[in-house]
């Protein structure tokens, strides 16, 4: 695993220590999932999710407790400005 | 349940400082309305977002993070009449079996303080075995209820996926991710879990099955139930005295009228390493998230576990390994699924250990991850497949260590889970030995 390359990936920053550190313990977690190879799934239907649900839709209401309070045509705000100092 | 406010605020007074089982404390809580849980005390693993008060995660990312809405759990757990008083300790984003992951130092086992309380939610366990609360809630992802149950001697249960809301608890494997309850006994399990089971409006893949009235389900006899015995789990892996009480445990269901049927699962013994590459990708991906702008500090305050499963992660999902990882993995997950589904026709619970080891030294596993990942080798796999499964105590090392077994069911048999714990429990004593520190 090229740590430098993935840690660019996922917007970490790595010292040279880690980097060397990293490497060698990531290769054994490697080497612990590769044992995965060793299983047939030949025509196997990956499973992502085990809801049993599909399609989960929520009923199309509004919901004004998240909404911002209107005023004829305005949305009124708590005061976040301080004007009485 | 035995401890009230009082109580509860002297035992954390007196051990938190010695086994650092909470995060943050809530001084002066109170309850505010009354109802099936009231007088009752609990703590929250500090993954559940709580209004008003700091949700850390056990991470120095979010170390000084409060959140703004109430997880469904907790709100459920308020309207019930419980009072939350404390935020418990875990492996940081729940990454971990020993709770040396937490960015707020580790949780000691009040067995022995020298040792693991467990992980992740090692906080939650250590609070209610020493009083400090009735109950906690914890997360379990791959055994992080399970493990520091058995480890500190509490009853605790993982359920079914879905069956109670993850709404508003900091997500570390989603596909994973299941919320329960840990008591002392597996009656009050069944009580906390009638309160807190449901379908939620705001976690889509909270289930819309029914919610069983679980403590009128205790008191079943459990004659002709049949209990499956994998004998290739219990390997040389696994510690003599902790499968000689686990024996031990069979001998008493057979007692009780159950039918004994051996299986075998040789699949489970692969349910590590696709344990560590689904869960490692969904994290990457949650963990995205956390860029310094939205939640707390930026990306260079994650500790080094994190760093690695966020990287395991991110290479499993990576262009040109995606297929050979990711993929692969969920599909072993698929014949994982149909190995449990047919060990289930021929048995109704199976019988396993929750731990190979006794709880670890601290700092034992400092210089070697792989080991603290091997240790989750019993637990992982029902998380994948989505079952529940129940953590008893069953007996004590000779050294004065808990040892904790799990009667795992098929999806959304808790009611029946429950049972067995609660019937084990009218003819055992051991989750009623407390530590003494």
């Amino acid at each position: 695993m090229d740590i430098k390359h993935v840690a660019k990936l996922a917007n970490l920053t790595v010292s040279e220590d880690e980097v060397k550190k990293y490497g060698s313990q990531l290769s054994s977690v490697l080497d612990l999932v590769n044992k995965l190879k060793k299983i047939d799934t030949e025509g196997v239907e990956p499973t992502y999710q085990v809801t049993g649900q599909e399609n989960c839709w929520r009923e199309d209401e509004i919901d004004t407790t998240s909404m911002l309070k209107l005023d004829k045509k305005v949305f009124k705000i708590p005061k976040i400005l301080n004007h009485d100092g | 349940m035995t401890a009230d406010l009082k109580a509860s605020f002297e035992k954390i007074k007196k051990y938190n400082g010695k086994i650092n089982a909470l995060i943050t404390v809530v001084e002066g809580a109170q309850p505010t309305v009354d109802g099936l849980l009231s007088g009752k005390t609990f703590v929250l693993k500090d993954s559940y977002l709580t209004k008003g008060i700091k949700t850390t995660a056990a991470s120095n990312v979010l170390r000084d993070y409060v959140g703004q809405y109430n997880a469904t759990v907790y709100q459920k757990l308020l309207d019930a009449g419980a009072t939350l008083v404390g935020k418990a300790n875990m492996d940081a984003w729940g990454h971990g079996a020993t709770n040396e992951n937490s960015d707020f130092g580790p949780v000691r086992n009040p067995y022995d303080l020298t040792r693991s309380a467990g992980g992740s939610g090692g906080g939650p366990a250590a609070a209610v075995t020493t009083g400090m609360a009735d109950f906690g809630i914890g997360e379990d992802t791959g055994g992080s209820i399970r493990n520091p149950a058995a480890w500190c001697n509490i009853t605790a249960l993982k359920v079914t996926y879905g069956r109670v809301s993850r709404y508003g608890c900091i997500a570390y494997a989603s596909s994973f991710d299941s919320v329960g309850p840990t008591a002392i006994t597996a009656q009050d399990c069944a009580l906390i879990l009638k309160v807190i089971a449901g379908r939620d409006k705001h976690d889509a893949t909270s289930s819309p099955e029914k919610v069983d009235d679980y403590p009128k389900m205790l008191g079943n006899s459990l004659r002709n139930l049949r209990l499956g015995w994998p004998e290739d789990l219990f390997s040389k892996e696994v510690d003599p005295e902790i499968r000689m009480a686990i024996e031990e445990a069979k001998g008493k269901f057979e007692k009780m009228g159950m039918e004994i049927i051996p299986i075998k699962m040789p699949l489970l013994f692969y349910g590590i390493s696709l344990y560590y590459v689904i869960a490692p990708s969904e994290t990457s991906s949650n963990l995205s998230r956390y860029d310094g702008l939205r939640f707390g500090n930026d990306r260079t305050f994650f500790g080094a576990e994190a760093k690695r499963r966020i990287m395991m992660g991110t290479y499993a999902l990576s262009s040109g390994y995606y297929d050979a990882y990711y993929k692969k993995a969920q599909q072993v997950r698929t014949l994982l699924i149909e190995e449990y589904k047919k060990a289930f026709d021929k048995c109704d619970v199976i019988l396993m250990p929750v731990m190979p080891c006794h709880p670890n030294r601290l700092g034992e596993f400092e210089n070697d991850p792989i080991k603290n990942m091997l240790i989750d080798i019993y637990t992982v796999t029902q998380n994948t497949a989505g079952v529940p499964s129940i953590a008893l105590p069953c007996g004590f090392s000779k050294t004065g260590l808990p040892i904790g077994m799990q009667v795992v069911g098929k999806m959304f048999s808790e009611g029946a889970l429950l049972n067995v714990g609660y019937q084990f429990q009218q003819v055992t004593n051991w989750h009623n030995r407390r530590p003494k520190i």
